[in-house]
């Protein structure tokens, strides 16, 4: 899941997204926090990708409803709804990187 | 009201709805008193999203119970984990009783749509009989 390179514009520097969106079973986004100049195709992707893990859990019969994807400067936390999901992108702060 | 419109209608409502529960989750968090800066986080992201849905329903629908004067009243009552964490339980029990009010408010509009978009459905079928009989 290159959630990060997909994320970073080809050209020009963007700061990381921040906020939040919704999806439904069909992985179409509902609603989103998210800044405009975000891609929409990238937040569905990310939608798309989010909600196949958790179908993919839920043939493997693994019960579990949040999904943490932790990079060094972004994290990704997604919550199953009902078949749906809210996914939240958080850019992590230089003071919370640990450099050790 | 056309039944493409309704079946968005529905499809927003129940994704409002799936965000108020989220809601209640933050308030248990809150009581409990363990919760993290990321928490702190997504339930502000949280009543962002609601306060948009909202506006979004209520441009499509006019309820007049729950009123949008109603989740915002508890939305502003909520500002946030913190706040919620240093309340007693008295005013912690009033936010979940009004949460549980709007809730409940939100599920009986979202019925009453279901049996608006049977009664589409119904028609168009019955329609489409009558059509292929003349």
């Amino acid at each position: 899941m290159g959630f990060l390179t997909k994320l970073t514009p080809k050209s020009g520097l963007h700061r990381l997204p921040s906020g939040s969106f919704t999806v439904d079973p069909y992985g179409e986004v509902v609603s989103s926090t998210v800044p405009q100049w975000v891609p929409e195709a990238q937040i569905r992707e990310i939608g798309q990708q989010i909600l196949g893990v958790f179908k993919a859990a839920a043939a493997a019969h693994l019960q579990f409803s949040e999904i943490k994807v932790q990079y060094a400067a972004f994290k990704i936390t997604a919550r199953q709804m009902r078949g749906g999901a809210i996914i939240f992108l958080s850019p992590r702060t230089l003071q919370a990187i640990s450099l050790t | 009201m056309q039944n493409k419109k309704l079946d968005q209608l529905i499809t927003q409502l129940e994704n409002f709805l799936e965000c108020w529960k989220q809601i209640n989750y933050f308030i248990n968090l809150a009581r409990g008193k363990k919760f993290s800066a990321e928490d702190e986080n997504q339930f502000l992201e949280i009543k962002s999203i609601i306060v948009q849905e909202l506006e979004l329903i209520t441009a499509a629908i006019q309820c007049q119970s729950p009123s949008r004067e109603d989740v915002h009243a508890l939305i502003a009552g909520a500002p946030s984990l913190r706040y919620l964490g240093d309340s007693n339980e008295g005013s912690l029990r009033a936010l979940e009783n009004q949460w549980h009010k709007i809730y409940v408010g939100f599920q009986s509009i979202l019925g009453q749509l279901k049996v608006k978009q049977r009664e589409i459905e119904a028609q168009s079928f019955l329609g489409s009989i009558f059509k292929k009989k003349n």
